[in-house]
């Protein structure tokens, strides 16, 4: 309050009023204010309140001028920005802005479109080359796999024909061995029936000329001599026949072994002339591997069926 | 806020809104570009996205008109944000005009002397939080920092990485984001991006991955080239390091959501490593673009494994199936700090499967990709 007048040259403060101070009349002795000091005052604060007032009606005006003003403007701009050139310079960005949009819209869409496309393009060439892949290897493994069983097939066949033939080989050395021991036994035989055929002839030559004295026998052995250079001939050939026999029966012997003795044999026999496995064609045939050589002509013929025997065992 | 009255804002604008979104935002640009032509290169030459922000921000904010404490947080990242489209002060007030008109023009009879006073106290408030915001970050940060395309390494097809190069480093947190215009061949277009290094120096990795019709990510990986300008937006997103944390760390990724993943690896090998499973997912062994740093992180840091999980490709030897649910089914993660980050889709079913393994809700953060 103070503030609002204390700037108005010779105006009245509010704390002058509240604080206003009068000296006493005199006059009638009962203590009153000097009249003529409060008639000043009050002529003063009278001046001042004008004043105010008439300040504050300058400040009214100028607010409902300024208002006005405002107003004015206001209206002005909203005319200005409802005016129909407004409304159409307006108009016409919008529809240059949307042209805008639009060529823009239509380049990211054509972009969007192309970049689409080659993405599932890409996406298909993937697949496509993943199935591919995918084919191939299996396809790739079919063959790997059937190789490889091809090859295990051999591999069997070939432990297969390399057993046989290990067997083939066991078996021929069991036959050499066998063979062995059978010449080896047809000689012993062969020996003993030598010697037992030499005791018999001397037993023979004893008979037919006695127990002589030795110088006897040996004159008796001197005309046997004599006797077998000049005609022993009949006697020889007496002997021959049997001896045929003897070794005639033989072969037959050597032949009829391998069916008796094992029917590898047959097998055995078969194997050298082709190296797959058994032949049957051959079953009926004779062995191929030929009998043991021996000087059959004039080898005795070993006594019954011994020899078998010792070749089997 | 006492005087406005709120709700006759928002049925107002509720009446306009329904008159057609694109429109009334149409209306708003064309009135602000015919009454402040200075501003039109503020914008991309395309408006179609802008006006659907707009129309977006609008809605958001009337909403939450009467809920402050959602309000203001949200208008000042919006002023913060806006100060790499070279936002100023100074064009608040244009703005604040083209909306009343805006709304004038759409009401028609209903538009009162009350509503204009209401919406210019309120346009007032918000244009107030947003600019002041922006100054207060003003004075200590680049309003965005213009880079240098040092490399592109397009990985395929559709996968590219870069490498730009600041005059200064971005002073960004290893997980937070970037927005990345391509000033050369879509100037004005902006989207997020995380470098995938992490802060401190002047390069920076970004791997992008084009989106059909993106502008940004199309100009990144199929236009850009090197020597070419990029502009960087102020760092953003909530997706970071806990520093006071011990636990062991869970990171689980789809395709190029591993770009954060990577940059958080690097901080945490500056910081002497924790125990980190990082699992990085995607379709094809094509989008796997990164697994030769991948393995070679795997390698160098023991702390770390890394596991890469391909859901749908007959070639990958490796783990098969979705990123989430390989992460979820392999180990107990109720102890440690998680990080998710890939595709909507990808981020809401790992979360999803990975509370129902016993991950705890508040320890787990996560980022997913914008579009454009």
């Amino acid at each position: 309050m103070t503030d609002a007048t204390s700037g108005v040259p010779g105006g009245i403060t509010g704390a002058e009023l509240a604080t206003a101070a009068f000296a006493t009349s005199k006059g009638f002795g009962k203590g009153g204010y000097e009249p003529a000091e409060v008639d000043a005052f009050l002529s003063r604060s009278g001046d001042a309140v004008d004043r105010l007032n008439a300040r504050l009606a300058q400040a009214e005006q100028a607010l409902a001028q300024a208002r006005a003003r405002i107003q004015q403007l206001r209206d002005r701009i909203d005319r200005d920005s409802r005016s129909s050139e407004v409304e159409q310079a307006v108009g016409m960005l919008t529809t240059a802005q949307l042209t805008a949009d639009n060529t823009i819209a239509h380049a990211d869409e054509y972009s969007a479109k192309v970049m689409a496309e080659a993405r599932e393009l890409y996406e298909t060439t993937r697949r496509n080359a993943s199935v591919l892949e995918q084919e191939t290897e299996s396809k790739s493994r079919a063959v790997f796999e059937d190789a490889m069983r091809r090859a295990e097939a051999v591999e069997r066949e070939n432990e297969v024909r390399v057993a046989e033939l290990t067997l083939t080989a066991e078996i021929a050395q069991e036959e050499l061995d066998g063979q062995t021991a059978y010449l080896r036994t047809l000689r012993d035989a062969t020996r003993t029936q030598m010697e037992k055929f030499l005791e018999g002839m001397l037993d023979h030559l004893s008979d037919q000329y006695g127990r002589a004295h030795p110088i006897a026998a040996q004159a008796a052995n001197g005309g046997v001599a004599a006797s077998v250079a000049a005609g022993a001939t009949p006697g020889a050939s007496v002997r021959r026949p049997r001896r045929t026999q003897r070794v005639g029966a033989r072969p037959a012997a050597v032949a009829g072994r391998p069916t008796a003795a094992t029917p590898d044999r047959r097998r055995q026999g078969a194997a050298p002339a082709s190296a797959k496995g058994p032949v049957h064609g051959s079953a009926g045939e004779p062995p191929t591997i030929p009998p043991p050589r021996l000087p059959r002509s004039s080898a005795p013929a070993p006594a019954g069926r011994p020899v078998d025997t010792s070749v089997t065992d | 806020m006492a005087e406005i009255d709120t709700a006759a804002l928002k049925d107002n604008f509720a009446a306009v809104a329904a008159r057609g979104g694109d429109d009334v935002a149409l209306y708003f640009y064309s009135y602000l570009f015919l009454r402040f032509p200075q501003t039109r290169d503020m914008f991309p030459p395309g408006m179609t996205r802008q006006r659907d922000r707009l129309v977006g921000a609008l809605v958001r904010i009337v909403t939450d008109v009467d809920d402050a404490g959602k309000l203001v947080p949200y208008l000042e990242d919006l002023g913060r944000d806006h100060r790499k489209f070279g936002t100023l002060s100074a064009h608040y007030p244009a703005v604040g005009e083209a909306l009343l008109t805006t709304l004038r023009h759409f009401s028609g009879p209903d538009w009162t002397d009350k509503l204009a006073t209401d919406w210019a106290a309120a346009y007032g408030i918000v244009a107030g939080t947003m600019s002041g915001a922006a100054e207060k970050v003003a004075a200590t940060a680049p309003a965005y920092w213009d880079a240098d395309i040092l490399e592109v390494d397009r990985r395929t097809f559709d996968i590219a990485v870069l490498t730009a190069r600041t005059e200064t480093p971005v002073p960004y947190l290893a997980g937070q984001s970037l927005a990345v215009e391509p000033s050369d061949s879509r100037p004005r277009e902006w989207r997020f991006f995380t470098p995938a290094n992490p802060p401190g120096g002047v390069d920076i990795e970004l791997h992008a991955r084009l989106i059909p019709g993106g502008p940004v990510s199309t100009a990144l990986v199929r236009v850009s080239k090197r020597g070419d300008k990029l502009r960087l937006g102020p760092p953003f997103g909530r997706m970071t390091l806990d520093p006071a944390s011990q636990r062991p760390v869970l990171m689980v990724a789809g395709s190029t959501g591993v770009a954060p993943m990577k940059a958080m690896i690097g901080r945490l090998a500056e910081t002497g490593g924790r125990r980190t499973h990082l699992y990085f997912g995607a379709c094809s062994v094509r989008e796997a673009y990164d697994q030769y740093a991948l393995t070679a992180i795997d390698n160098r840091y023991g702390w770390l494994s890394v596991v890469t999980a391909i859901s749908d490709d007959t070639r990958w030897k490796g783990r098969q199936g979705l990123i989430g649910e390989v992460a979820a089914d392999d180990g107990d993660w109720s102890e440690h700090d998680v990080y998710v980050c890939g595709s909507p889709a990808m981020v809401e079913a790992t979360i999803k499967r990975l509370l129902a393994v016993g991950v705890l809700e508040d320890r787990v953060r996560f980022e997913e990709f914008g579009e454009a």
